[in-house]
């Protein structure tokens, strides 16, 4: 079931324009990233979806079906809140159930659904159920969300930044467990976030954002190799300027750190020579920054280089991998 | 500090006046209450406490709903004089009815005050979140706001429960001095029949009761400026139903009426100027005490308020004791106290009676004003080389100077308006205005009384949008 968004605007008290005149089609069943800076409309984009902001104009079709005139709670698409918003007078199965129970399933049928949920999203262990929010982890917190989310049989859901208040290693893993939910339910998540690389992880399908307005879209690796604008481009990653006019730019994990020598008899590569101002660990790869006259480079290697700061080094790269953006 | 002031104001004179009931026996005049009056007055408060408690519960939604914060909040300090006169000026003859009415004029406010403030601390998104999963406004009033409201409306009605059993005003007015109930029996037994054990016995008793109730409030309180909440939750509901609309009309109508009824009294009745005297005299005691009071009360209920994370939630509920103790019984110890020390009833044993309960108001008003600034602040200013002196001058004046002097306006229309504990502690003739008046209401229906406590009641009117618009944010030039 696909979504279609057809020239979304929202402008809010104050002049600020949060949507402006958006339109995509979101592919049925995929995971959809929604990735932009802070104040470029993403969440605005998603509460306009859920049928929590109000639109100044424009249409949102789900499955061929209008949803601009029903109000959230009779939308089928439900979200997982930034800060998950559980209730927290419920216990987790309540929680879970809530919605189950609004559409009518009671007893042993909803205690079931919610088991199953609760299982699926990894909470199954004794006594989790019986609690309340405030005695969960941040990470149980997003999975009893997901799966209150998931207990109303939505057709679509809405993830408003559910991995941005976990930490590094639990992010990875609750990342791999809503890719494998979505996976499981061929349901269409539509998934908020400012990280480049959760985006890139998760998504079937990417959409760039940047002041409310959709500057982007497509498959993730895509548009990663060949962003149509700098502001996509540095959306999803960093760049560095290239020697010239005309705008050139490349992905530092493509620039080689090599020689004059190399070159000979390679007409697909170019090479410069830029002066070392620092290298840094970032754990399982090295950073170094490098001046080209009055430019700053950003380039990745392996292992740290040998020479000092200061030294001369040369780089090199496929034209092939050279990027030609406006801005 | 905080455990002997508490001794101090309230375990002292518990003791002595346990140690006089040892000393002189049950009843040293030999007259005695019997113990069917007993049963009756406290039939009779309990049941009105009840009453009030639930009506207030009732309407404290739809009246949140409909007015701002400090409308709530000047209507609830209006004078249980001004509201006893006020029933009366509406044509209700004195007894139980004007009575309840009377009280639920004042507990209706507090109680959607209360609502208020846990509306707005809600988080908007779990009614997003509900909204989002199917929930209309209905389930989502049903499902989430009204058992989220559950632990304040208990407050609430703990509170007005507590306020209406130490009421004396509204019990002598509006009651006609006849409808006997376990305050008036308790002033009673504290100068009629200087009976000290059932003084003892009661006071305690009602102690003992007020404790939970204190760490009870201390927990409302603080759970309406929950860390981490904040977001306008009262904003995110729907607009009012029509149902919803009138209810709310008829709640402020029943919060509102005894003003007009006060007004109308004010204006038609002959005024007797013969009054002026003493009427005056009183305003000038009033002025000479009251100021000083809501001052310091200020003050030193913020400085407390600073030391939050050092006063753990015990010593929090001992200094909010006050609020939850009836005020009978606070007129009580504060006369034990003076008859300890020598000190008359008169100007500084009311304000000594008085000043407990300002304290505990301050101290909780400073707490609401904290919740919204980071505790790391005072460490900050710490780890960047300011000293107690510097935290205070730079900091702290900066941040709550303007919110304390708001809560001082609050506290003296709280104080100009109190009766129950200097209905014990102003000596013969009152040594305040609320007592003064009182007792000139008793004696004659001079419209010359209505008209001045008329002023008085428009005092909190006057005094709270004051006081929230200089704790409100700071303008800029």
């Amino acid at each position: 079931m696909s979504l279609t968004l057809v020239d979304l605007s929202r402008r809010f008290p104050g002049g600020v324009l949060a949507l402006d005149r958006v339109s995509a089609t979101l592919p049925a069943g995929a995971y959809t990233c929604v990735m932009g800076a802070s104040g470029s409309g993403k969440t605005t984009l998603l509460r306009a979806i859920a049928g929590l902001e109000r639109l100044d104009g424009g249409s949102i079709v789900l499955g061929g079906a209008p949803l601009d005139r029903l109000p959230p709670e009779r939308r089928p698409v439900h979200t997982v809140f930034q800060g998950y918003a559980l209730f927290p007078h419920l216990d987790v199965a309540a929680n879970v159930g809530f919605a189950a129970r609004l559409a009518g399933l009671r007893g042993p049928a909803l205690a079931e659904r919610v088991a199953a949920l609760l299982r699926d999203v990894g909470l199954d262990a004794p006594g989790i159920a019986e609690r309340r929010p405030a005695a969960l982890s941040g990470g149980q917190q997003q999975r009893v969300a997901l799966a209150r989310a998931l207990a109303g049989e939505p057709r679509l859901v809405l993830l408003d930044e559910p991995l941005a208040a976990l930490d590094r290693p639990l992010r990875a893993d609750l990342r791999r467990m809503l890719a494998a939910t979505q996976r499981a339910r061929g349901l269409a998540f539509v998934h908020v976030t400012h990280d480049p690389e959760e985006a890139m992880a998760l998504a079937d399908h990417l959409l760039l954002l940047d002041h409310g307005r959709l500057i982007a879209s497509g498959p993730p690796a895509a548009l990663y190799a060949r962003p149509p604008t700098l502001a996509a481009g540095r959306l999803l990653g960093e760049l560095s300027p290239l020697p010239g006019a005309g705008g050139r730019w490349i992905r530092p994990e493509n620039l080689t750190l090599g020689t004059h020598m190399m070159l000979a008899g390679d007409p697909e590569r170019r090479a410069t020579v830029a002066r070392l101002v620092a290298q840094r660990c970032l754990g399982d790869r090295w950073e170094l920054e490098l001046a080209l006259g009055e430019r700053r480079l950003i380039a990745r290697a392996g292992a740290p280089l040998a020479e000092e700061p200061g030294a001369e080094v040369t780089l090199t790269w496929r034209i092939a991998d050279e990027l030609a953006l406006p801005r | 500090m905080v455990g002997a002031y508490v001794a101090l104001s309230l375990a002292l004179p518990l003791a002595l006046l346990a140690a006089r009931a040892l000393a002189e026996g049950a009843s040293p005049t030999g007259a005695t209450i019997g113990g069917e009056l007993w049963l009756l007055a406290s039939g009779r408060s309990l049941a009105l406490a009840a009453t009030v408690a639930l009506l207030a519960c009732a309407g404290a939604y739809p009246l949140a709903r409909a007015l701002p914060a400090p409308l709530l909040f000047a209507l609830f300090l209006i004078s249980p004089l001004a509201r006893a006169l006020g029933v009366l000026g509406l044509g209700l003859p004195p007894g139980a009815l004007a009575v309840a009415l009377a009280e639920l004029a004042g507990a209706l406010p507090l109680a959607a005050l209360l609502v208020l403030l846990r509306l707005r601390a809600l988080d908007p998104r779990w009614l997003e979140a509900a909204a989002d999963l199917g929930a209309g406004p209905w389930t989502r009033w049903r499902t989430i706001t009204l058992p989220l409201l559950r632990p304040t409306l208990a407050s609430a009605a703990l509170w007005s429960a507590l306020v209406s059993v130490g009421d004396i005003a509204t019990l002598e007015l509006a009651g006609g001095g006849k409808l006997y109930a376990l305050a008036l029996l308790l002033r009673e037994v504290a100068f009629s029949l200087e009976d000290p054990a059932t003084l003892t016995i009661l006071s305690a008793a009602l102690l003992a009761l007020t404790l939970p109730c204190a760490r009870a409030l201390l927990g409302a309180i603080d759970a309406l400026a929950a860390p981490g909440q904040g977001h306008g939750g009262a904003g995110a509901l729907p607009r009012p139903r029509a149902a919803l609309r009138a209810l709310a009309a008829l709640a402020a109508a029943i919060a509102v009426l005894p003003a007009l009824g006060l007004a109308r009294l004010a204006f038609s009745t002959p005024k007797d100027m013969s009054l002026g005297t003493s009427i005056g005299a009183a305003i000038e005691a009033s002025a000479r005490t009251h100021p000083p009071l809501a001052a310091l009360a200020a003050i030193a209920g913020f400085a407390l308020a600073l030391r939050r994370p050092r006063l753990g939630p015990r010593l929090g509920a001992l200094l909010v004791l006050p609020l939850a103790i009836p005020p009978a019984v606070q007129g009580i110890l504060a006369l034990e106290v003076g008859r300890a020390i020598a000190l008359p009833p008169g100007e500084l044993l009311t304000l000594w009676g008085l000043a407990p309960a300002s304290l505990a108001l301050a101290y909780l008003a400073g707490r609401l004003t904290l919740a919204g600034l980071p505790l790391a602040l005072d460490e900050a200013a710490c780890d960047l080389g300011a000293g107690p002196v510097a935290r205070l001058r730079r900091l702290w004046i900066p941040l709550l100077g303007r919110p304390a002097a708001g809560v001082a306006l609050v506290l003296l229309a709280l104080l100009l308006g109190a009766v129950s504990v200097p209905a014990f502690t102003s000596g013969p003739g009152g040594s305040t205005l609320a007592v003064a008046l009182t007792i000139l209401a008793r004696g004659s229906g001079s419209g010359a009384v209505a008209l001045v406590t008329l002023t008085l009641a428009l005092a909190p009117l006057l005094l709270v949008p004051l006081a929230a618009r200089l704790g409100g944010p700071r303008r800029r030039p």
